[in-house]
């Protein structure tokens, strides 16, 4: 076949059909991905409205430098304007090595740190396929675990959800490693 | 396009070929999202706009696509209108597109769409096809609200997430309570339709007869009058 020859072939064709659609497609959907973006302030104000209701407002960024544990780490911690701390953490070892991010709702009385009171999941890598059981109530045992071990933010918990038990380790992971931070690298002036 | 043509295909889309009761299509997105009314309504009104952008695009494009690569420019494009969803969701219902997880992707591969691309919207002009695929996607939303409806209601006691009452049979919030659930919307769904065809064959017969008693009866006249 020459190259005249198959510059007029079908093959030829169906090749530039299928580009031509994927460029367009591209380009919609990068000008479309430029306007509908969402900014990681909008991502950080929606985790304080979903944890703390309205009113809670971001009061100043404590953090967002990553700090590293043997079993997770602390991506980002927050001050908020009731006094409270929210900080995103990562547990490590889920589901085939996966990690879990988790947004830790920490309750301060005058400055002290009293408990974990809530917790959200922030994201999670593809391979935790059972993130679902993982509602409000099943993340409410991990906010009230107080068995959770928090010593250099190590294996983590005694809490498992039934059919999610790696899951279960990464979201513990991630809960403990913001324990652990809140109780011994939130620098004191920042409290 | 004729209102005759037009009304066939509403009837088709939401009755004869409804893809939930009828065609048992879109069963993985069905049973899963139809926990609460909310997420049902949600992925319904998804699934309607993408029908209705991917049918209008593979049809306009009908006499450009080869045969041999319609399938992989059908999912292109389905694929594309998907991601479009997904990006308004995330920017505007942030708690939908948490609710639909992973099954909002999954829309790619859902059969109701490729299923109506390909028998549809790649042989029938833009207008006949976008119209199949807003009824079709009515059709859909229509039959997956219902269940939601039904599972929220039995399952939590709730209804578009207000409360009630404090009754609720958990069973059929989860998946086993899905399937009986599903079950039997397609066994009452398809009784109804079949007496309402029954009805429709005995309306159409008694018709029928009337039609032929009448022509018979002035028959009868015409040739005594010339006998007379």
């Amino acid at each position: 076949m020459t190259v005249k020859q198959f510059l007029q072939s079908k093959i030829m064709k169906c090749i530039l059909v299928l580009l031509c659609i994927a460029l367009v497609s591209g380009g919609l959907l990068a000008i479309l991905n430029d306007l509908w973006a969402v900014s990681d302030e909008e991502i950080v104000n929606r985790a304080i409205k979903s944890l703390c209701g309205d009113g809670i407002t971001l009061q100043k960024t404590i953090t967002t430098e990553k700090v590293q544990y043997r079993n997770g780490e602390v991506n980002e911690v927050y001050l908020l304007s009731d006094g409270n701390y929210l900080v995103k953490a990562t547990g490590y070892h889920g589901f085939h090595e996966g990690n879990v991010s988790v947004y830790v709702l920490a309750k301060f009385n005058n400055g002290t740190f009293e408990n974990i009171e809530k917790v959200s999941i922030a994201s999670y890598s593809s391979s935790q396929t059972l993130m679902s059981k993982f509602n409000e109530d099943a993340l409410a045992k991990f906010a009230n675990d107080t068995n959770t071990v928090v010593s250099g933010a190590s294996s983590s918990t005694n809490t498992v959800i039934t059919g999610a038990s790696y899951s279960s380790k990464a979201v513990g992971n991630g809960v403990a490693s913001a324990k652990y931070y809140i109780t011994h690298d939130l620098k004191k002036e920042a409290v | 396009m004729t209102g005759q043509r037009f009304k066939q295909i509403a009837k088709d889309g939401v009755l004869i070929n409804n893809p939930t009761f009828r065609l048992v299509l879109g069963t993985c997105p069905t049973l899963a999202i139809s926990s609460s009314a909310f997420n049902s309504l949600g992925m319904g009104l998804a699934v309607t706009f993408i029908l209705i952008c991917s049918n209008a695009i593979i049809s306009s494009l009908r006499k450009v696509i080869p045969n041999e690569v319609r399938i992989p420019a059908f999912i292109l494009i389905i694929a594309t209108f998907v991601t479009i969803v997904r990006m308004f969701l995330y920017k505007y219902i942030p708690d939908l597109y948490s609710s639909l997880g992973v099954f909002l992707p999954l829309i790619v591969v859902n059969c109701i769409i490729l299923g109506r691309a390909e028998s549809f919207a790649s042989k029938n002009p833009v207008l006949e096809s976008a119209c199949d695929g807003l009824f079709t996607g009515i059709g859909f939303t229509l039959a997956i609200t219902l269940m939601g409806v039904f599972r929220e209601v039995l399952g939590a006691g709730t209804l578009f997430g207000v409360k009630l009452w404090d009754f609720s049979i958990g069973y059929f919030s989860n998946t086993a309570g899905a399937f009986l659930v599903y079950g039997l919307f397609i066994a009452g769904f398809n009784a109804l339709y079949e007496k309402f065809e029954q009805a429709r064959k005995t309306r159409n017969y008694v018709e029928i007869m009337q039609a032929k008693s009448m022509a018979g009866a002035s028959e009868a006249a015409t040739s005594e009058s010339k006998e007379v």
